[in-house]
Order: structure tokens, then sequence, then C-alpha cells
């Protein structure tokens, strides 16, 4: 049984007079993956930002967040990566992205300038960007969308952390793409026995790969548990829902698709 | 005269040349869409989808090749004489937020397309515009609300509300839900759905999601670097995928592993 | 009121300052009757010494306070007329030029740029010098130097907003392409160019000033600028004729600047 890696307690945050998240209590254990399910403005993202330390100013924060292995408050870049959702969002446009991969790798790893850039360019090769030496010195601009997003993952991961928080990574991409980037997302995070925290609208991405599934629904945990547990037996109505009306390849050609009834849930 | 079995859309030999020095392109482009039909257009992105929507909608001129639009070429209409054509075929766009002018209200966007084609009267625009909010599930009450301070599925639905307001023989929708939580597709699809059955309209649906293609559209293109991968009944596509692009999206489909 | 909740204290203490200048533009003939040019008592008095005279008179006895106070009409007046005339043809010709693209945008920017080279002062000073100095042709004068960074900025704006999703709607429910610039873009591209308003404003108001100054302004009335002017010859006796006016200048500018930053704090383009 691995050691345990976060353990959130009573997690509260608040706007002002609006309550983005509250009574969210849950566990992960080092090397897992957290897949955190839910719509806009259910909260998954306040989770997240929560953890992560990267709330608004404006934002009030009650509850407690442990990190048992670190023994210390999460240390952005060093301690926890971030992939947002927004490829163009992330990248410097007036930057090279090797510089962008090195600058984090010299500031968490404390490693000079060369050292850095030959790290830059094996993690571009890790995010399968081909010819990583020769594209150090591109543009965000030069790469596709999907590409953009696997640079923002390397930077991410530059400074070696023991915690990815992807916050709908691959909402922006097309499915072929999408497939690709959860891929790869998944595969370099087992590699570096990583834990993961991975936030989607989409039940069917998270059920794929996910050791673990949070579901939030209007600011609250409304269900918890091991993936096989919370897909297989949902307790919470509106898991039950997400379930039914998912859309997919094997789902029967009827005339109308299944609606989620709002008014019926909790 | 065109006999009843015409179709609404016909597009042939259809070619344009885009991107860095014109290597990306979309070639020799043949497709027909029948009236109350829906046709899906599926690709990844860059294989021509979103410029194919565009000539289309002519909102570009293509390099080669011709568009018919219930039997008339619409090629190489412009100015004034493609305006007054458009109220026969509306667009929704992919992101609902950027397909509105940031001050309009909902009621200034439904009324565009009333004012442009003299559909009524100005004392009747508010009657008109509360009935076609109604029709697509909305409140009459957000009509003097602004684009922002709506969710991206009431956006999507004031989006369809104002395509459907000159009665269009044909919609082109580029990627209508992809902006959207998957929860809210369903109803937006539904309501899609239901539409087509009121009023006969066609739909020509590009999408890059294969399960949302396989439960709204009869018939399937697919597209790979702007040429026409594979076509035909959509479950017959599925059932039987010929070429690589066409498993790569069906791949692509997130599966819900219980 | 609401105005004013939303002003940061910088916009706030501008707007304070552009209300008390407003006041004593408007209530000038009421607070200093009669003719500010006119002689009015001793010459040369020191301010502060005689109380019908707060600010001292100038070499020939005329009130300074009186001048002041007549000198903010023309101040106000020429320089927000002048860079709201700036302001509107500027962003027309923006608007067009980005939307029309091509052959029309080329020439439009070229004329721009024409008209960019040449320092704005010079350009007013060519201008006033064929048509002659009073307030209107001033108005008109100090536009033409300050017209070509709001073309600019509205410009760009509207090359940004042509490709966006709205605009490609606009087109498909059929809206003519002039509506769909002047309905649809410009709107959207005021958010730049509101934030020049201030340095317009600013701008216009020492232009005016040097004008004056070199003795182009209107001759019949009085302005800070021709106040500085006159008491150029009594500098070492009595500065204060020269100093006066000057920090009416700078108040004024600077209430300006202020209001612009309460509107757009931090620099930011768009409120």
């Amino acid at each position: 049984m691995s050691a345990l890696y976060l353990r959130v307690t009573d997690l509260g945050v608040r706007y002002g007079e609006t309550v983005a998240l509250q009574e969210a209590s849950l566990e992960i254990n080092q090397g897992e993956r957290l897949a955190l399910i839910g719509e806009s403005g259910s909260g998954k993202s306040t989770m997240a930002m929560a953890v992560a330390g990267l709330l608004p100013r404006g934002a009030s924060v009650i509850g407690t967040l442990d990190f048992p292995v670190l023994g210390h408050s999460l240390r952005l870049g060093r301690d926890v990566g971030v992939l947002f959702q927004d490829p163009d969002g992330s990248l410097d446009p007036v930057m090279s992205v090797g510089d962008q991969i090195a600058e984090v790798a010299m500031m968490h790893q404390g490693i000079g300038w060369i050292a850095a850039r030959v790290h830059a360019a094996e993690l571009l090769g890790h995010v399968q960007i081909a010819r990583p030496l020769t594209r150090l010195n591109s543009y965000p601009h030069e790469f596709s969308g999907g590409q953009k997003q696997r640079i923002a993952l390397a930077i991410a991961l530059a400074g070696n952390p023991s915690l990815l928080i992807a916050d709908e990574p691959s909402s922006a991409l097309d499915t072929v793409v999408q497939r690709h980037v959860v891929n790869l997302l998944d595969e370099l995070v087992r590699e570096r026995g990583m834990t993961l925290m991975f936030i989607t609208h989409d039940i069917a991405l998270a059920s794929e790969r996910a050791d673990k599934i949070g579901v939030l629904y209007q600011g609250r945990l409304v269900e918890f548990g091991p993936a096989a547990e919370v897909l297989g037996s949902p307790r919470h109505a509106y898991t039950r829902a997400l379930i039914n009306t998912h859309i997919s390849l094997d789902t029967p050609h009827s005339k109308r698709l299944p609606e989620i009834d709002k008014a019926g849930l909790v | 005269m065109t006999s009843p079995t015409a179709p609404i859309l016909e597009v042939k030999n259809l070619s344009k040349r885009f991107g860095d020095r014109g290597r990306a392109g979309l070639f020799d482009i043949n497709f027909s869409v029948a009236p109350g039909e829906t046709l899906a257009i599926a690709g990844a992105s860059g294989s021509g989808k979103t410029t194919l929507a565009r000539l289309i909608m002519r909102l570009s001129d293509p390099d080669a090749g011709s568009i018919h639009l219930a039997g008339q070429d619409i090629t190489d209409l412009h100015g004034e004489r493609l305006r007054r054509r458009r109220n026969r075929f509306q667009m929704v766009f992919q992101n609902p937020l950027a397909a509105f002018n940031p001050r309009a209200t909902v009621r200034s966007i439904l009324e565009d397309p009333l004012r442009l084609h003299r559909l009524a009267n100005p004392r009747e625009y508010v009657g008109r515009i509360t009935a076609a909010l109604e029709r697509v599930g909305l409140s009459a009450n957000l009509i003097d609300r602004l684009p922002h301070a709506l969710s991206g599925g009431q956006r999507q639905r004031v989006a369809i509300a104002r395509a459907i307001m000159t009665k269009p023989d044909l919609i082109v929708l580029d990627e209508p839900v992809s902006a959207l939580d998957v929860s809210v597709r369903a109803r937006i699809l539904n309501l899609l759905l239901d539409l087509k059955d009121e009023t006969g309209v066609a739909f020509v649906f590009i999408s890059h999601d294969l399960a949302v293609v396989r439960a709204f559209a009869e018939r399937l293109i697919v597209l790979d670097d702007g040429r026409i991968a594979e076509s035909g009944e959509t479950e017959t596509v599925l059932k039987a995928p010929k070429t690589t692009t066409t498993h790569a999206l069906i791949e692509a489909v997130p599966r819900l592993i219980v | 009121m609401k105005f004013w909740r939303n002003l940061n204290w910088e916009g706030r203490v501008g707007a304070a300052l552009l209300a008390v200048l407003i006041l004593m533009a408007l209530l000038a003939s009421v607070l200093a009757p009669g003719d500010p040019l006119a002689i009015s008592g001793d010459p040369l008095l020191r301010p502060f010494t005689v109380a019908a005279h707060p600010l001292g008179t100038d070499r020939l006895g005329r009130d300074v306070l009186a001048g002041l106070m007549h000198g903010t009409r023309t101040t106000l007046l020429v320089a927000f007329f002048s860079a709201a005339a700036a302001l509107v043809v500027g962003s027309i010709v923006g608007t067009l030029a980005g939307f029309l693209g091509g052959v029309g945008d080329a020439i439009l920017m070229r004329i721009t740029e024409a008209f960019q080279t040449v320092p704005g002062f010079l350009l007013a000073l060519a201008a006033i010098s064929i048509t002659g100095p009073s307030v209107p042709t001033l108005i008109f004068a100090i536009s033409l130097g300050n017209w070509t960074q709001a073309a600019r900025v509205t410009r760009a704006e509207v090359l940004s907003l042509r490709e966006r999703d709205f605009v490609a709607a606009a087109r498909t429910l059929g809206m003519h392409p002039l509506e769909i610039a002047f309905r649809e873009i410009l709107p959207n591209a005021y958010g730049p160019t509101g934030s020049l308003a201030a340095i317009s404003v600013a701008a216009a108001i020492l232009i005016e000033a040097a004008l004056s100054f070199l003795g182009f302004g209107d001759p019949n009335r009085v302005t800070w600028g021709s106040m500085i002017a006159e008491g150029r010859t009594v500098l070492r006796s009595a500065p204060y004729l020269s100093i006066v006016p000057g920090i009416a200048l700078v108040v004024t500018v600077l209430a300006v600047h202020l209001i612009g930053r309460g509107l757009f704090p931090s620099g930011r383009l768009q409120p």
C-alpha cells in the first residue's frame, strides 16, 4: 500500500458571497490518479486550484490540506506542476519553448543554463515533439494546439514535481489530439511515479484512466471512491445521471438522447 | 423547377488552397444534402472541415468548383444579391461566446435577422423574439442580457434561435456542442433534432467527435487532409471503417469503462 | 453617483479638480465681472496684498484672477472639442482602414503617416497662420495633429476584431459591410482609444497654451498662454505673472491625466 500523498479535509472556498466549494474531503495516495468530474461551475477547478495554491486573491479558504509525504505545503513548480486548458494561455508568446522549459528546470532543480537546455531537449522528446534539439528555439506560434499543450506539459514537468494537476487539459483539442495528449500524460505520470489530479467534464475520459474518481456538483463533492466502485455502483443520483446520459459509439441509435434531469437531483 | 427530391445543397469539385504557401487546402470535394437530411462532416483539426463550412456559407470564395443551394448556383454571388439569399442558409458557430457582439443584448441579436430580411415590422419584433426564445427552451426574461451573462448552453440556444429566425432550408453547424460540457450536449442535440422534425430543415453537422455524429447524423463524410476519405451512411461507415483516418477518429472517442 | 463610486482615488481627485475648473469657467462672468482685459487697478500688484486683486495685477493693471478664470473657458473649450474631433475623425479613419483592407487601407494609412511625420504643434501653427486665430480655427488646427494616434490604435483593434466569429456571423446574416464596420466592430474597438482621450486632451491644452504664448491665439480672448507670454518681460521682477497661469496649466493637465488613470487604471486599455 503506497503512502498517503494528499489529504483534503472539509475544504471550502468562497468569493465574497458566492460559495464555490464546500465541505470537500478526499485522500489520494502517492502514485495514484484522481479524476475530478463536474460541469462548469461545479467547483472542480476551484478544488484543483486550491490544492495548487493558485486561487485568486479575493478567495477565502477554510479546511486543511495535508501533504504527509512531503511534510510541508506545496511549492509551485518544485512539488506541483499545473497543466491548464488553454494551450495559448500557458505559453509565453515571445520566449522560445526551449527557454521556457529551461527556465523552470533552472529555477527548481538548481542546474546551470546548459544543463537546463539539455534537459529541455530531453523533455521535448518525452512529450513527442519531433526533432527536439532543433525545436528548442522555436516559438509557440509555430506549433499546433496539440503540440502546444504537450510543450506546456513539458514545462509542468520540468521542475520534477511529485504532483501533476491537469485542469481540463484536452477540452480545447479535437478527439484525436485529445487521445494523444491524455495517453501521453498517463504514460509520463506512471513512468515518474507521480501523483495525478485530472479535472474533466467527460466521465468517459475519466473512467479510462483513473484509480479514484470524485464527482462535483454545485460546489459539493457528491461522490468519491475507487473508480470501479464509483462507476459500477454509484451512490449519488448525479453520478448515475452522468453515466446514463453519456453519448458513446456503443449506445444504441435512437431518436432522442437521454438528458440529465436536474430537478430530480438533490 | 426543382423536383421534390432535388438536393438542398450540392457541392461540386470544390477546391481551395490556404495555409503556408498554399500547401494545405480542400481538394475536389463532391457531395449533396437532401432536404431535411443531416449530413455530418468529420475530421481532425487541419482536415479542412472549417474551411469547407466557410465556403458553403460563402464567407470565402473557392478556387475551383461550385456550390448550389436549392438548385441555384451561389458560387459567384456577391454583395446585395448574395445578402438577399442569406435567409435560406444559416450557420451556428463553435464558440458561442465569440459568435456574438459582446455589446449586443439577446434582443438585439435576435432582431438582426428580422430587420435585415424584413420579416416583420418593428412592433412585432418582441413577439417574434419571445416566441423564438421559447422555441429553444429559454425564458423570455433573458431578452436584455448580454452574452457574457449567459451560460454556454444558453448562448448556444440563442445562436440556434438566431439561425432559425429566417426559417432557412439549411443550417451549417460548426462543432456546435464541442465547446459545451458533456452534460449539456444532449439537450442541445435534442433541441436540434426537434427543430429538424418540426421544420424539415437540413443540417450540415461538422464535428470531430464521432459519438456525437453517430447520435445525430444519417450520413457521414470523413475528411482527411482536405480530401474525402470515406462517405456513406453513418452506421455503415462506423461499423466497417475503411481508412486509417476513420479508425483513428473512432479510436479517439473516450469509452466509458464501467 | 455610480460614476463616482466606480473611480479609484486618482480618478476622484482628477474629477474633483476638473469640476472646480469647469465651475470656474462657467462662473467667470459672475465671480469676476467685466472685461478681463480691461484695466482695473494699479499695475504689478503682488498676489495676496490687495483684497480687490487676490492674485495681483499685470503690467497694465489687469486683474490676474479675472484673467485666470476667463482663460479657463477658452482652454477647456478648445482642449475638449479638439480632442473630441481628433478622436472621432481618427476612429472613423481607423475603422475604415482596418475594415476595408487592401488599397483603401493603404491609402488611408499613407495619409495618416503623412500627418504623423509633422509634429502636432507645427501642424497647428501652420493651420493657424493660414486661417487666422479664433476659437473654431484653433479647435481645427489642434485636432490636425492629434487624430493620427486614434486612427492607428482603432485600426489595430479593428484588424483583430475582423477575424472574430461574430463578424462572420453578421455576414452570414446578411448585414451590409458598412453596418458591420460601424455597428459591430467600431463600438468594440473603443477601448484603447478611450485611454488616448486623456492624452489627447492634455496635448491639446498644451498646444493651445503654446500657440497663445507665441501670439497665435485669439487676440480678443485672454488665455493662460497669453498671460504667461505677457509675464515674460517682467519675469525677474514679477514672476508670479507667469507662474500663476503656469500652475493653472499644470493642474488642468494633471486633472485630465488623473481622470484618465481613474477610468483606465493600471494602464489597461479596456475599462
